[in-house]
């Protein structure tokens, strides 16, 4: 088999419909899995997975410049309902990976010697859809 | 913004017709009391998922005489404040070199540099 690698260019990212890409500098989901342990008599164990704890943990450039339009702008306002969870679609080399998140206040600011930068942690709604 | 006016879009922003006259490109002979935008090394990097933006780093080169060190020590670091006052909010402001004695002929100048880096979408 050969060897495939792939960058950060075969990712886009997609949050509540609109394409984010050009402000995101990096992008992971993760799906955590809490596995159970049971030891049965005899000296086995079973395992059992009881439960999916879904993020996307994101790297973002702040773009507090041009009204509604903007990713930041967008999460602010989005973050004003937090319990309600916004649709992201997450594409790796052609495969999609479709859920929903709930969105965070954006960060505001940062150091004077370099671009404005926003690390977060969404946490998503359940275990996304792999097409 | 795109790569192509990058150049030119930061010498209209650090245009200063009384202080400095300002090029988009490296001139054929250096000329005192100039500013001109340089490609930076490395020039191009990756930036953003997807593709979509590339961080582009630029030198901007301050030209004055070397004919008096005092004054024209003076003037590089009265133009160095204004050009960095005068940087647009998409230039990210890195570093500033110390000066160099550039010759040009049988001529001289004091260079210094400024370090500049901008996000370029495509």
């Amino acid at each position: 088999m050969a060897t495939t690698i792939l960058n950060g260019g075969t990712l886009t990212l997609t949050i509540n419909a609109i394409a984010r890409s050009e402000q995101i500098t990096s992008a992971v989901l993760t799906v955590e899995q809490t596995r159970n342990a049971y030891n049965l008599i005899g000296g086995t164990k079973a395992f059992k997975v009881v439960d999916n704890n879904v993020t996307l943990a994101i790297e973002a450039m702040q773009d507090w410049t041009s009204g509604t339009s903007d990713f930041m702008d967008a999460l602010w306002t989005a973050s004003a309902t937090p319990d309600t969870s916004v649709p992201f679609v997450l594409s790796c080399n052609s495969q999609t990976f479709t859920g929903s998140l709930y969105p965070e206040y954006p960060a505001v600011g940062g150091a004077g010697n370099d671009a404005l930068t926003w690390s977060v942690t969404f946490q998503c709604a359940g275990v996304p859809t792999k097409a | 913004m795109s790569f192509a006016s990058v150049r030119s879009d930061l010498a209209t922003a650090l245009t200063n017709d009384t202080q400095w006259q300002t090029f988009a490109y490296p001139t054929e002979n250096p000329l005192p009391n100039s500013v001109v935008i340089l490609p930076g090394s490395p020039w191009v990097q990756p930036l953003t998922i997807g593709k979509k933006s590339v961080m582009v780093a630029y030198v901007i080169k301050v030209c004055v005489n070397t004919a008096d060190n005092q004054s024209e020590l003076t003037k590089l670091e009265d133009f160095i404040t204004d050009i960095i006052d005068q940087l647009p909010s998409w230039a990210v402001f890195k570093s500033v070199s110390a000066p160099t004695e550039l010759q040009v002929g049988t001529a001289y100048l004091t260079v210094s540099d400024i370090y500049v880096e901008v996000a370029v979408s495509f």
